[in-house]
């Protein structure tokens, strides 16, 4: 063995590798599990992390989309309008006889949707938008309202637009079924005495008309060419239009020409 | 030439030490395990200069392994990789140490002599080496195994153990000294 002068610090960094030694297996098989299960547990994060995300975007997503389709409803019956080109068919509320009440399933809230006027739109679709829907086409011809104003149905874009008669609500005054006279007696007299007549659609309207001169959002008013006799509509809510009394002379609608009301569904798309 | 080598040495180290820091990064089992396998020898043999049971040795290698593979993201990449390692692991023993409350410090002012150059043998078996460091008390251990072979400054020392400076010191000298006294004991048993 040797021997020579050494500084005890110096001995014990010279020796000190000797230490060294490779432990056991059982060490690493240890090591190994526990990283397996910290894996586990960032893989479980990361996914729940992905979870939250993809919740998040779909519920912006969502809210976005009902947002754009509340805010732009009105611009897209607009739309949906010019794209077809339909055309509400007149209606000659004297000849209106149907009071059936129908159900439309889908219609939107409309109740901001001023009342129009001037010339009038034809109901009846774009035939080549409804060609190209085979499964529609059938339904289409059934119901299509042809010559005769008197249908009550058109079928656009999968969804039913109705364009019926006059239902007048329950609470009307009873004379409101002087309202039938109007079919027996065309473009002449309504007798609905002096109180207010309410016209209760069983859709929400989208659009009343009048084939008429005037009108502001919310009233429609027909002039005679004479400027005589007046006929005022009120929109009071979604499906709920007044004529006014004030319309009325001696207690009876009095029209001496044939006025046209035409009223319009909603498309829902 | 020598210089040559030398220098295609250390390269290639960096090198392959750069491809293992890469597979720590990629959380590469196979690289995890190459890092280990390259380096517990070395960390044991560390270990067992601070921790007297096997078991308390084992224990500090998985959690310290697991920080340096876990943590592998806070090593910039400037100083040493083994460097950076190492300390992780002096801490890990470091905090059972404290955490089974034999850290203590033992210091005797009265005790405390200036060291003297000593003859002594230049070679030590693993067992000698272990001996002479299991028969000092856990505060001159660790203050010797950091001070002379991870090479701290006392200030430093006295930040990881939560000491004075001189209670470093005064570890150290003691020992030291008392290093010295067992190395004689055990090259001349008779005058012990």
């Amino acid at each position: 063995m040797i021997f020579k002068t050494m500084e005890i610090f110096d001995l014990f960094k010279k020796n000190a590798h000797k230490l060294n030694e490779q432990p056991v297996k059982a060490v690493w098989d240890r090591l190994e599990t526990k990283l397996e299960k910290e894996d586990t547990k960032k893989s479980i994060s990361k996914y729940k992390i992905f979870s939250i995300a993809a919740c998040l975007f779909a519920l912006v997503a969502a809210f976005g989309i009902i947002q754009h389709n509340f805010m732009h409803k009105n611009e897209a019956m607009v739309s949906l309008d010019k794209r077809l080109n339909y055309h509400l068919e007149d209606m000659i509320l004297t000849d209106a006889n149907s009071f059936d009440a129908v159900h439309v399933s889908q219609y939107y809230d409309y109740a901001a949707q001023p009342i129009d006027e001037g010339v009038q739109k034809k109901l009846i679709p774009n035939k080549a938008i409804l060609n190209s829907n085979k499964g529609n086409r059938k339904s289409y011809e059934r119901l299509r309202p042809k010559s005769d104003l008197h249908q009550n149905f058109s079928w656009i874009l999968g969804s039913w637009v109705f364009k019926s008669a006059v239902k007048p609500a329950e609470s009307v005054h009873n004379s409101m079924t002087n309202l039938t006279n109007v079919k027996e007696a065309p473009a002449l007299h309504a007798g609905i005495d002096n109180q207010d007549l309410l016209l209760n659609f069983n859709g929400n309207i989208a659009a009343l008309y009048l084939n008429v001169k005037k009108s502001d959002k919310n009233n429609l008013l027909f002039e005679a060419a004479d400027k005589k006799q007046q006929l005022m509509i009120t929109r009071v809510d979604n499906n709920h239009f007044i004529i006014n009394s004030n319309s009325f002379q001696n207690g009876l609608l009095k029209l001496n020409k044939e006025v046209t009301l035409i009223y319009q569904n909603v498309v829902s798309f | 030439m020598k210089i040559e080598i030398h220098s295609l040495i250390y390269n290639t180290r960096l090198l392959i030490e750069q491809d293992l820091i890469l597979a720590l990064r990629k959380q590469d089992r196979k690289g995890q395990k190459e890092v280990y396998e390259k380096y517990a020898p070395r960390f044991f043999g560390m270990l067992r200069r601070y921790l007297k049971r096997n078991e308390d040795i084992e224990d500090v290698m998985i959690d310290g392994f697991f920080k340096i593979m876990t943590n592998i993201g806070q090593f910039s990449g400037k100083g040493s990789f083994e460097g950076w390692m190492r300390r992780i692991m002096v801490n890990e023993a470091l905090m059972l140490l404290r955490k089974k409350n034999n850290f203590r410090m033992m210091v005797e002012i009265s005790n405390i002599e200036i060291s003297t150059v000593a003859t002594i043998e230049d070679e030590l078996a693993a067992q000698d080496i272990l001996n002479l460091l299991e028969q000092l008390p856990t505060g001159y251990r660790t203050v010797f195994n950091l001070y002379v072979l991870e090479g701290f400054k006392h200030r430093e020392i006295a930040e990881i153990l939560g000491i004075s400076i001189n209670t470093s010191k005064s570890q150290l000298i003691l020992a030291k000294n008392r290093m010295k006294q067992l190395i004689k004991k055990k090259q001349f048993p008779e005058t012990g």
